[in-house]
């Protein structure tokens, strides 16, 4: 299936957007960035490795470029942005035309899929991977070192095994 | 910390099948000549066709490890399989100097105005190990949720060096 690799999907959306809100959001990404407060909701949602939205200048016109790769089933992914983070949908296509708001959902579905563009070759680098098992492992990984850096007896090793076992557990 | 690269490149309307044709030679994903770039985590290639007023464009993006001009350049020098795509493209500087198609790549090149990644200061190999520490891991556990300390610490050892 085109944009898909394994368990990761890519799901690309070209919106022209008025001249004005260009401005807005050159005005207001750099202070997104970084920022928790906006990013902790859109982080929760869980099923993203890599999301961009960037500007496309072309003649006189403005685009908006959203790119994401994630996981998980398309029609759930755009339903949760449109349940979970409206607001901040709101903010990004806002001044795109014809965006009809992040709710009620179906309406903001077929204004996003009406825009959707299947890529033509996509390819992941761990395919079998979902987001989730992705900052999970590295979460383990950094504290691998906790058991493995231990040169006492087995008693004291194996108390130290049972502690990282129990800390990992709901990530393994 | 990883980055967002993208570039989009303007296609002559009468060459979008060659066009498409190129990209289906890559083939599928699990024989994608992009698996050569070690520094990738995710990459597409996207024909544009109607989306934007001005003419249809290539989109080539990736997640990179690495900057943006850095990776272009790794893509004109390790990528000859992406010649054909490229080809189809106004203002391609043909295949000879893989510097010219790099700075060419570059020209194009769209930073990303605002993102949303969960691990950007991992790279692909950092992300590869964990899943496979996280994969042996777990199938430890499993093997060795009966063992006294002492063949535990062994089979530690053995697993896990």
């Amino acid at each position: 299936m085109r944009g898909r690799h394994g368990r990761v999907e890519a799901i690309t959306i070209i919106t022209p957007v008025r001249g004005w809100w260009s401005w807005w959001l050159r005005l207001s990404w750099p202070f997104a960035r970084g920022n928790p407060l906006v990013l902790r909701p859109l982080l929760r949602l869980a099923f993203i490795h890599f999301a961009h939205w960037s500007l496309i200048r072309r003649g006189r016109g403005r685009y908006l470029l959203f790119q994401s790769n994630f996981n998980g089933d398309v029609k759930q992914y755009v339903d949760a942005f449109s349940l979970t983070v409206p607001g901040r949908m709101r903010l990004m296509w806002g001044g795109a035309h014809g965006f009809p708001g992040p709710r009620p959902m179906e309406r903001f579905k077929r204004f996003i899929f009406g825009r959707a563009i299947p890529a033509d070759h996509y390819w992941s680098a761990y395919p079998e991977a979902t987001t989730r098992m992705v900052t999970d492992a590295l979460d383990i990984r950094a504290r691998y070192g906790e058991v493995d850096a231990i040169e006492a007896g087995p008693e004291a090793f194996a108390a130290a095994y049972r502690r990282f076992i129990i800390a990992v557990q709901n990530k393994l | 910390m990883s980055t967002g690269v993208a570039v989009l490149l303007s296609v002559r309307p009468d060459r979008l099948t060659a066009l498409r044709e190129a990209l289906a030679a890559l083939g599928e994903p699990e024989h994608s000549p992009l698996a050569r770039l070690g520094q990738t985590h995710m990459a597409r290639f996207v024909v544009v066709e109607e989306a934007i007023r001005d003419g249809p464009c290539l989109l080539f993006s990736a997640e990179a490890d690495a900057q943006a001009s850095s990776y272009l350049a790794l893509v004109a020098e390790r990528l000859p399989e992406a010649e054909p795509v490229w080809e189809q493209c106004r203002g391609y500087p043909g295949a000879g100097d893989p510097a010219s198609v790099a700075r060419w790549l570059a020209e194009h090149a769209m930073p990303a105005g605002f993102s949303v990644r969960p691990y950007p200061r991992s790279t692909v190999t950092e992300v590869r190990e964990a899943l496979d520490l996280r994969a042996r891991l777990r199938d430890f556990a499993i093997r060795a949720q009966d063992l006294e300390p002492a063949a535990l610490q062994r089979a530690w050892r053995e697993e896990f060096g």
